[in-house]
């Protein structure tokens, strides 16, 4: 398991998900669809962090852990300001004319997407969101070509 | 991550030109642009994806709101887009309300 923090502001954000997925390269080669798909989560789950987390300043922690034997990568972001958890948020109704759409609420929608699970918990002074994706293997990828 | 746009209003079009990666940290500067066009008159509005490597809400939220507040009776085209930004397009629902060419 390796753990990353940086301090939550939006110049971080980059390099924080960059550092992720360098890490996750570290175990395993995932195609350049699944590193996007990383690349969102992470930038949905991190800008509530960065916008919503601290009145003045704090750090966002990103753990992640990959997963040989269940061809999955584990991630739990978690940050020390005021409790929140993102999967109360009301759905958005991605059937609504584009007219009637709120402007936001689509970051934690599209987590639930990408992710195969997604679950929060409060623990002490922290928020932890704990996401699961799984991942094609090797041996999958070379099955497809 | 880089990210370029450019923006011009020919005779009710809107061309909307993205190259690179439209993320959080740069969504505002469009969507600030964009802010500009709010009034004018347009029959299409064309964002040109050919460049655009990556999209996330932040961005979808840039198209939504272009085509609520200036192009409430334009098309959307987005044009020539990637796989990746397609799949975004498609996970939000809002590919029923883009037209791709």
């Amino acid at each position: 398991m390796v753990a990353l923090t940086k301090k939550a502001v939006i110049e971080n954000l980059n390099p924080l998900i960059n550092l992720i997925l360098d890490r996750i390269a570290d175990s395993v080669a995932l195609q350049k669809k699944e590193c996007n798909l990383i690349r969102i989560l992470c930038e949905e789950l991190l800008i509530n962090i960065i916008r919503y987390a601290y009145e003045e300043s704090g750090d966002m922690t990103v753990e992640v852990i990959v997963d040989k034997e269940e061809s999955m990568i584990r991630f739990c972001f978690i940050d020390s300001g005021m409790s929140f958890d993102p999967l109360e948020q009301e759905k958005p109704d991605i059937t609504a004319n584009i007219m009637e759409r709120p402007v936001g609420g689509l970051g934690i929608f599209m987590v639930r997407e990408i992710a195969d699970s997604v679950a929060y918990e409060r623990s002490g002074n922290q928020n932890k969101l704990t996401v699961t994706m799984s991942y094609q293997t090797e041996e999958e990828n070379k099955n497809e070509k | 991550m880089e990210f370029e746009y450019s923006v011009s209003n020919e005779n009710g079009i809107l061309n909307v030109y993205l190259k690179g990666f439209l993320d959080a940290s740069n969504a505002v500067g469009l969507m600030e642009e964009m802010k500009k066009y709010v009034g004018i008159s347009v029959t299409r509005i064309v964002f040109h994806a050919k460049e655009l490597e990556y999209i996330a809400s932040s961005g979808l939220r840039v198209i939504i709101y272009t085509k609520q507040k200036i192009g409430y009776e334009a098309e959307v085209i987005l044009k020539e887009p990637q796989a990746a930004v397609i799949s975004v397009f498609e996970m939000s629902g809002l590919i029923n309300f883009v037209t791709i060419e």
